[in-house]
């Protein structure tokens, strides 16, 4: 079985916890609490016949009350970059973030549009966009609450180590 | 008793307070004795084998499945073996137990009696109380981000539906299809401020009955009162046309409290007149109310720890009850906006904090700093000593400018610099009156903005004077823009040799109906900070074409050279609008030369080479006017697509007997010729100066030697005598 370590980063609030919490425990959760520090999970997963164990570091949000931790990306197999399709700003925040952690890992990322139930008011301009997502591995839309794409987020990352082997 | 039983009684006591002590600190200790063995100094029954397992009696080592942990002791490792003294942090983690329980730990490592140790402290309690306050602050961020979010978006599209729809009721209509949807209040007022749309969410706001079923009360004028009350800068808003945002109190009788964000923008035209004013009214008593809870939330900044508005306002009223004198410091960051937009938030943000910090560094313990805005900073300075404490203080507010301006290192540039402004009121010489003092320090910082920022202004009645005019001289510019009261006067330059007239330079006057010919000094630099000069100079060039076919018309084909100011520069839709024109009046652009102020090539100059080179391409010449104040080098003007050097009268007025003039002039007319430039001298006033300018191979001349700017009719008899 092989160890990977996956860490799951954005703004407050912008689903992280929930999309652990979904795809460990299949459970959604309207109501917010905010995270302090780390919790990790562990999840299993085959894929093509190689067993993983995912470790999911679930980390305190980036914000003005909390700064980015340079520690906890030691031996990240996985940046997940969550944004909120709802809040425009969490896109701005993501890339800050990747900026910051680009300085401590060159481990590849995913760019998570989280909460894509809720309809998002707003777009961003195509280059914007374009400019955010040459910065990842992938984009992907999901739904912690629905559960839509959260499984599959997970499977991609699966396929992207068994390529790698 | 034996001494020796004593000692061993004494030590099971130590040993036994120890132990009280771990339970009390809810930790389990344990002393490294190899790599990832440790010795149990204290363990907690009933959490500690979650983090521990035993391996032989009293040796344990730390549970595998503590991946955090684990990872920590990484760094621990690293930070015993440096022998270091303090205590390194791992933060808070959560491991859940099977049953679905959750722990928060804490580990800390460090030295005692040169044997390494790792604590690892169940923070049940803090975590608890620190989630509450961050869930709190985290809830306020998010609301605020959305709110401020969702009013940008409606204001985007009313401000599009004002400035496009000519027609009113199409407009109204648009718009008032848009804001009943909205989940706030919305009103739009006109110049005047009277509502001519508003939501009926405004009147629900305020528990008032729907118009038109009775109450004197609106919400706007309720708005207004709370405005007046809470930041008597209210009314320079709406003087000087700029954006606000802010929060009202409203105490509903009798225990009824609400709280409303509040941001106002002004819609202009395409003069910069305000047509309309959009008002934003959010309900945001659940935030603040969640905040109150929580006193450090409620009166500290979140981002600077310094005190927030709140605060600042009720230190104030205490100063001010105390009757001790003090200064009161607004400081304001310029060009903030820009900073935010250019390099992001978290950056702007970042910026904010260090400050912050050099504020808190510079001034005494007790004087107050606080932030009571998003790029405004407030000092409270108490015991300003001296016999002349407005010296003393000023130098305060200076060394606060030094401190500001030493350059930040950001995470995008290294060298990023920043300017502020200071508007500085004193209690009680210029007021007693809080309320007043905040309006006054406000009304100083506008005006040290206004002189081109970086700049102290203590206020003074004068001040308030002043800005009275400036804001009435504003409108009135605005007016005679629209009305065109404006007259372009042409002044002859001569060549030298020939005696002939080469050229002429187009020079503004304003006719006011009111005050008369009012000269260029007296309305340039205000059309220039107000950003008018942009449609005052594309009315002016309208002017000189008009003159140059005028002209045409009567055989004279001389050229005009048409003044420049440094936001014209800037300004992108300049260029197209000159040939546009030039095609309109059908005047060759041979015809025309653009004069640059040198101080205007020292700001940016690839801009600047940018538009000289686009304006250049059409055919047009371009001239350096005022050289010689500025610091435009040689390797400057080399680049610069550049056909005449304007010599500053300055220079000119001792020409003919200051030896330093002389060999100033002197020296600039050979280096001119050096790089292929033709040289004018302004301000010709004499025989003796033109003598010496002849002598010194000056290419032309201008001024009142031959004539004063005069009107197209005298311009015009002119040159019928010239030509003779
Ligand atoms: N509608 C919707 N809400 C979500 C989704 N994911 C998270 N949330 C909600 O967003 C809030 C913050 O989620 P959380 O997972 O704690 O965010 P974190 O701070 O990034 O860990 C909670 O109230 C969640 O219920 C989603 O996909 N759709
Ligand atoms: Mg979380």
């Amino acid at each position: 079985m092989i160890q990977k370590k996956i860490c799951m980063l954005g703004s407050s609030a912008v689903g992280k916890t929930s999309l652990v919490r979904h795809y460990v425990d299949g459970i959604f959760s309207e109501k917010y609490l905010t995270t302090l520090g780390v919790k990790i999970d562990k999840k299993n997963i085959t894929i093509e016949d190689q067993a993983f164990q995912f470790m999911l570091w679930d980390i305190e949000g980036t914000d003005q009350y909390s700064g980015f931790q340079p520690r906890y990306m030691r031996g990240a197999a996985v940046l997940i970059l969550v944004t909120d399709c709802t809040r425009p700003q969490s896109y701005l925040d993501s890339l800050d973030i990747l900026r910051q952690a680009r300085k401590e890992t060159d481990a590849p990322a995913i760019l998570v549009i989280n909460k894509s139930d809720l309809k998002a008011e707003w777009k961003l301009e195509h280059q914007q966009l374009f400019d955010i997502e040459k910065e990842f591995i992938g984009t992907i839309y999901t739904s912690a609450k629905t559960g839509e794409s959260v499984e599959t987020l997970f499977e991609l990352i699966g396929d992207y180590f068994v390529t790698q082997y | 008793m034996s001494l020796n039983t004593d000692l061993i009684r004494q030590h099971a006591a130590e040993i036994n307070i120890e132990h009280a002590v771990f339970n009390a600190l809810d930790c389990t200790v344990l002393s490294r004795q190899k790599l990832d063995v440790f010795v149990l100094i204290h363990k907690i029954d009933t959490w500690s084998n979650v983090i521990i397992k035993k391996s032989s009696t009293n040796r344990v080592t730390i549970n595998v499945a503590c991946l955090f942990l684990t990872d920590f002791l990484i760094d621990a490792e690293l930070f015993w073996a440096r022998n270091e003294s303090g205590i390194l942090n791992s933060g808070f983690w959560t491991e859940q137990l099977s049953n679905g329980n959750l722990l928060h730990f804490e580990a800390l490592a460090c030295i005692s009696a040169g044997q390494p140790i790792l604590i690892i402290k169940n923070v049940a309690q803090v975590f608890a109380q620190q989630q509450r306050t961050l869930q709190a602050a985290r809830e306020t961020l998010i609301s605020n981000e959305t709110l401020q979010q969702q009013v940008d978006d409606t204001h985007q599209r009313i401000n599009e539906t004002i400035s496009t729809d000519s027609d009113d009721m199409q407009m109204l209509k648009t718009i008032s299809n848009t804001i009943d949807k909205a989940t706030f209040g919305i009103m739009v007022l006109n110049h005047k401020l009277n509502p001519i749309l508003q939501n009926p969410l405004n009147y629900r706001l305020f528990q008032l009955k729907d118009p038109g079923q009775g109450g004197t009360e609106t919400p706007i004028s309720i708005i207004f009162d709370l405005m007046k009350k809470q930041y008597p800068e209210y009314q320079r808003i709406f003087e000087s046309a700029t954006q606000w945002h802010g929060e009202l109190y409203w105490l509903a009788a009798p225990h009824y409290v609400k709280w409303l964000k509040v941001s106002i923008y002004p819609i202009k035209d395409t003069l910069g007149k305000v047509t309309h004013w959009v008002l934003y009214i959010n309900d945001i008593s659940r935030i603040k109310h969640l905040l109150q809870h929580n006193e450090k939330l409620a009166h500290y900044d979140s981002l600077t720890q310094l005190p927030n508005r709140q605060l600042f306002w009720s230190i104030v009223e205490q100063n001010c009850m105390h009757q001790e004198p003090f200064y009161l410091l607004y400081i304001d960051i310029d060009n903030f906006k820009f900073i935010n937009e250019n390099y992001g938030h978290a950056e702007g943000d970042e910026l904010l904090i260090i400050i912050a910090q050099r504020l808190q560094k510079l001034l005494k313990k007790e004087d107050v700093i606080c932030r009571i805005g998003g790029d405004e900073f407030a000092v409270i300075l108490k015991n300003v000593n001296g016999n002349n404490s407005d010296k003393s203080c000023m130098a305060i507010a200076q060394r606060v400018l030094t401190e500001v301006n030493i350059p930040y290192k950001v995470q995008h540039k290294d060298q990023l610099l920043i300017t502020a402004s200071i508007g500085v009121v004193h209690f009680p010489d210029d007021s007693n009156n809080p309320d007043l003092l905040v309006k006054y320090a406000d009304l100083a910082t506008y005006n040290a903005k206004l002189t081109g920022k970086s700049d102290i202004k203590f206020y003074s009645q004068e001040l308030q004077q002043k800005t009275a005019q400036r804001i009435s001289l504003e409108n009135a510019l605005r007016e005679a823009i629209n009305n065109d009261e404006f007259e372009v006067l042409l002044q002859p330059i001569m060549d030298i040799a020939s005696g002939k007239i080469i050229k002429a330079e187009a020079l503004v006057r304003w006719q006011s109906p009111d005050a008369g010919r009012i000269m260029p000094n007296d309305f340039i630099p205000l059309a220039e900070e107000t950003g008018l000069i942009i449609p005052l100079g594309k009315l002016v060039f309208k002017h000189v074409c008009r003159h140059i076919k005028l002209l045409q018309q009567l055989g004279y084909h001389h050229k005009v050279s048409v003044n420049l100011s440094p936001k014209q520069i800037y300004d992108n839709s300049f260029s197209p609008f000159v040939y546009h024109t030039l095609t309109e009046y059908d005047v060759p652009p041979e015809q025309i030369e653009f004069e640059i102020t040198e101080s205007s090539l020292a700001n940016n100059f690839e801009v600047v080479l940018n538009t000289l080179q686009q304006l250049k391409k059409g055919g047009v010449s371009i001239s350096v006017d005022d050289f010689g104040t500025g610091y435009s080098s040689l390797a400057y003007l080399k680049r610069l697509p550049v056909d005449y050097l304007k010599i500053d009268r300055s220079f000119i007025i001792g020409i003919a007997n200051d030896g330093g003039d002389q060999a100033i002039v002197s020296a600039v007319i050979v280096m001119a010729h050096s790089l292929k430039l033709k040289v004018i001298a302004e301000g010709v006033e004499n025989v003796e100066q033109l003598k010496c300018l002849t002598e010194m191979n000056c290419d032309a001349v201008q001024g009142y030697l031959f004539s004063r700017p005069v009107d197209l009719n005298k311009f015009t008899d002119f040159l019928q005598d010239n030509s003779k």
